[in-house]
């Protein structure tokens, strides 16, 4: 793991909650509280950038794991709203046996406000 | 406040995980791809960890609760058709979730405001 990488921005952009996408979580969670369940936790902010994280980092997914997942919540997103979405790498530390990131994404509605912050721990095992 | 309760979660499926995969942009090998999952070790794929807190995390809309925060450690691999259940503390507002045969999953903090 690239341990240099703290505060690089993985992704930045505008999306779209639409319906159909609320939809496509609300079928994976499949129950009878899934569609308000959908609205939050409509999106994993580290797929997001999935592609940047590996290469940012130069992640081995062979050895990688998801260790650590917070989540933020200042409201429920709403069907059809437009957040901005940043993505991006909070800390990178190491320890004897593993090195480990901290990826950050913060949504905002249109006006700037929060909506959602999650933080996604990642843990990279030294080659043995 | 509504007291956190101990409850089944829905098993997870390898239909559920694709869905997942799908809703999230998420293909990382390790929950699609059987042959990379096998190549590292694992018996199967494994479900995203995401999806674990969010069925957990439903377990808590479908008991009225609704966290500010949330603060999961992933403890161990969640395998197809493996059944979950959320064990919660005594404080209230710390809980784990249990895979099979008390296989601690991972453990969740929650706060309340």
């Amino acid at each position: 793991m690239d341990v240099s990488q703290k505060g690089t921005i993985l992704y930045r952009g505008v999306r779209r909650m639409t319906s159909e996408k609320l939809a496509e979580m609300e079928a994976a969670i499949a129950t009878p509280t899934a569609g308000i369940t959908a609205t939050l936790v409509p999106f994993f902010g580290s797929a997001l950038a999935g592609d940047e994280i590996v290469s940012t980092l130069g992640l081995d997914l062979g050895r990688s794991l998801l260790v650590g997942l917070d989540y933020e919540w200042h409201r429920p997103v709403e069907p059809d709203e437009t957040l901005t979405i940043e993505v991006s790498i909070a800390d990178v530390y190491s320890k004897a046996t593993a090195d480990f990131a901290v990826v950050a994404t913060e949504a905002r509605d249109h006006d700037g406000k929060p909506v959602q912050r999650q933080v996604s721990t990642f843990m990279e095992r030294k080659p043995s | 406040m509504t007291t956190l309760a101990g409850v089944q979660l829905p098993p997870i499926t390898r239909v559920g995980i694709a869905r997942y995969a799908g809703a999230t942009g998420d293909f990382n090998p390790v929950h699609v791809d059987e042959p990379f999952a096998r190549s590292h070790g694992l018996p199967s794929v494994i479900a995203h960890g995401p999806f674990t807190v969010t069925l957990a995390i439903d377990s808590l809309v479908a008991q009225g609760i609704r966290p500010r925060r949330l603060s999961a450690r992933l403890k161990a691999p969640v395998f197809p058709d493996q059944r979950l259940s959320i064990s919660p503390t005594d404080d209230g507002n710390t809980f784990q979730i249990v895979a099979g045969e008390g296989v601690v999953v991972a453990t969740v903090q929650i706060t309340l405001e």
